[in-house]
């Protein structure tokens, strides 16, 4: 890079890690010099979409599939979509700061703002990653139960699932394994042209984001941060900008990079919006969201309302959506930790050369399956509280990612525009806004004894 | 460049090929250099006080409700 001001002399000797990604940047240079605009978009693709597609994970659906069940087909269907245009203008910025610093989020934090904000990041993104992985494993549980898998089985499998994505020893074989799981995602829009929705009802709800939610304004309230936390969370910026890094993204991939962010943004927004309309046809059938128990008995309401298939496509859509999550959670936990210590933390390290990245991957994994089997484990309260922790501290997150992407000593040219800054600046203010809203909401209900 | 060439240096060799690949500062040894702490003036500094209030003072209150549904058997 000429216009960061921070480059040195090239080392001779190059290390495991450099020999591994330098083989896959050969490739991209190759596409590139062969002018093949297709295979450099394949090769480029990965972290964009996976983060999108992990945050579309089992309490994200589920969430979305609440907000179906209670108000039906309307304002939150266009709702969801510009969630996922706050999360594409936060995940572009993530993307372009770790392209051009070739640092990752939580490295960043502590060279640049210090060790108190550094740790209180890391930290607090341990906290709501393990709290959130909790969340993945009930939504594998829920999903696998249905078909009559055992707990502990249900458990071991996803355990086992990120033990075995880890174990390639090298950033490219992980992310095309987990980019293939993700494909999966699109079960809640099979789900949902199962359910053969009302087209009409869809243009108007588009159009015009009607029918308004009424009736408890604590309920909806609730439910539209539920949403949000459902798209734009602490690990996403994390775990873009040090996949980023990892894949060995520059400067020059920045449009495949920003098309990778629309990609998964797009297939995400569909996915979501399949699992809200899936269940929308439990509010056409006015079955109450009081029975569905916090989303384990959304299978079983849809099979009695549209039949085991629908049913079986949705508990599958929940057992991919937890496993993915899986995957991408625990990799921003490991990547977090990794850059916050200044030790290894990359797929492309040996196992041997980065034991404690690997080790918190799969640690944290299994801590949180662990918890799961627990008998009576609050696992409502985590379930509940997973997302209102992710979106309290978020507006810290994002103002960090703004203060980074606009540090010309590190960007340079790259840095920020206005129109960028504006957007940023109003999904920072809106998430505030709905995080502090929410955290009095709960708290309120938590002193009175309601909720 | 011809397929036989293309698979050979894929295979991880010669260095010189590899090290052409990546930005002088995209190698492991750069990549952990130190960066110098950022500067900040009076108003971002002001700003960054505020945000720990902030953060402080919605984590109390979510970790109250937190606390309070698990105590609640939730």
């Amino acid at each position: 890079m000429t216009d960061r001001g921070l480059t040195k002399a090239r080392p001779a000797p190059l290390s495991g890690e450099d020999r591994v990604r330098s083989a896959d940047r050969l490739r991209v240079l190759d596409a590139r010099r062969e002018g093949s605009r297709w295979r450099l978009l394949w090769l480029l693709i990965g972290p964009g979409i996976l983060v999108m597609l992990g945050e579309n994970d089992g309490p994200s659906m589920i969430s979305y599939a609440t907000s179906g069940a209670t108000y039906g087909i309307g304002f939150f269907l266009p709702f969801i979509l510009v969630t996922f245009l706050a999360a594409m203008v936060v995940q572009e910025m993530a993307m372009r700061v770790g392209a051009v610093t070739h640092r990752g989020y939580g490295e960043l934090i502590f060279r640049r703002y210090g060790a108190f904000w550094g740790w209180l990041s890391s930290g607090d993104l341990l906290l709501t990653n393990i709290l959130t992985l909790v969340t993945e494993f009930i939504a594998i549980r829920v999903g696998m139960g249905f078909f009559g898998v055992p707990a502990p089985i249900a458990v071991v499998l996803g355990v086992g699932l990120v033990a075995v994505s880890v174990s390639g020893g090298r950033y490219w074989r992980w992310e095309r394994a987990a980019l293939i799981l993700g494909a999966f995602n699109l079960l809640f829009l099979v789900a949902a042209i199962m359910v053969h929705p009302h087209v009409l009802a869809l243009g108007r709800a588009f159009a015009t984001w009607q029918p308004l939610p009424g009736g408890n304004l604590q309920t909806m309230l609730l439910l539209l941060v539920s949403d949000i936390g459902a798209t734009v969370t602490p690990w996403m910026i994390f775990f873009q900008q040090s996949a980023v890094v990892d894949k060995g993204m520059t400067p020059r991939d920045l449009p495949q990079g920003r098309l990778d962010v629309l990609i998964g943004g797009i297939a995400a927004a569909i996915t979501g919006c399949g699992a809200l309309i899936a269940a929308a046809v439990l509010f056409d059938h006015h079955v109450s969201i009081a029975t569905l128990q916090a989303g384990a008995g959304f299978a079983t309401a849809l099979e009695k309302v549209s039949g085991f298939p629908v049913a079986a496509v949705f508990s599958l859509g929940l057992i991919e959506a937890g496993a993915l999550a899986a995957l991408t959670i625990s990799a921003s936990t490991g990547y977090a930790v990794g850059e916050s210590i200044s030790g290894g933390h990359s797929f492309n390290r040996r196992i041997k050369d980065a034991p404690l990245f690997y080790a918190l991957i799969v640690g944290a994994t299994a801590l949180a399956g662990a918890v799961v089997l627990i008998p009576r484990a609050p696992l409502l309260a985590i379930a509940l509280n997973a997302n209102l922790f992710a979106t309290a501290l978020l507006p810290a997150g994002l103002v960090f990612l703004l203060l980074m992407a606009n540090d010309r000593e590190l960007m340079g040219s790259r840095a920020n525009g206005r129109l960028a800054n504006l957007a940023s600046i109003a999904v920072i203010v809106g998430v505030a806004v709905a995080a502090t809203a929410y955290a009095v909401v709960a708290s309120v209900t938590a002193m009175t004894g309601g909720g | 460049m011809d397929e036989g060439h293309r698979r050979h240096i894929y295979e991880g060799e010669p260095d010189e090929d590899l090290i052409d690949a990546l930005e002088p500062d995209q190698l492991d040894d750069a990549m952990n250099a130190p960066l110098p702490r950022r500067r900040l003036g009076p108003w971002a500094r002001a700003g960054l006080w505020a945000l720990r209030v902030f953060v402080l003072g919605v984590t109390a209150l979510v970790a109250y409700a937190f606390v309070v549904s698990i105590v609640r058997g939730g």
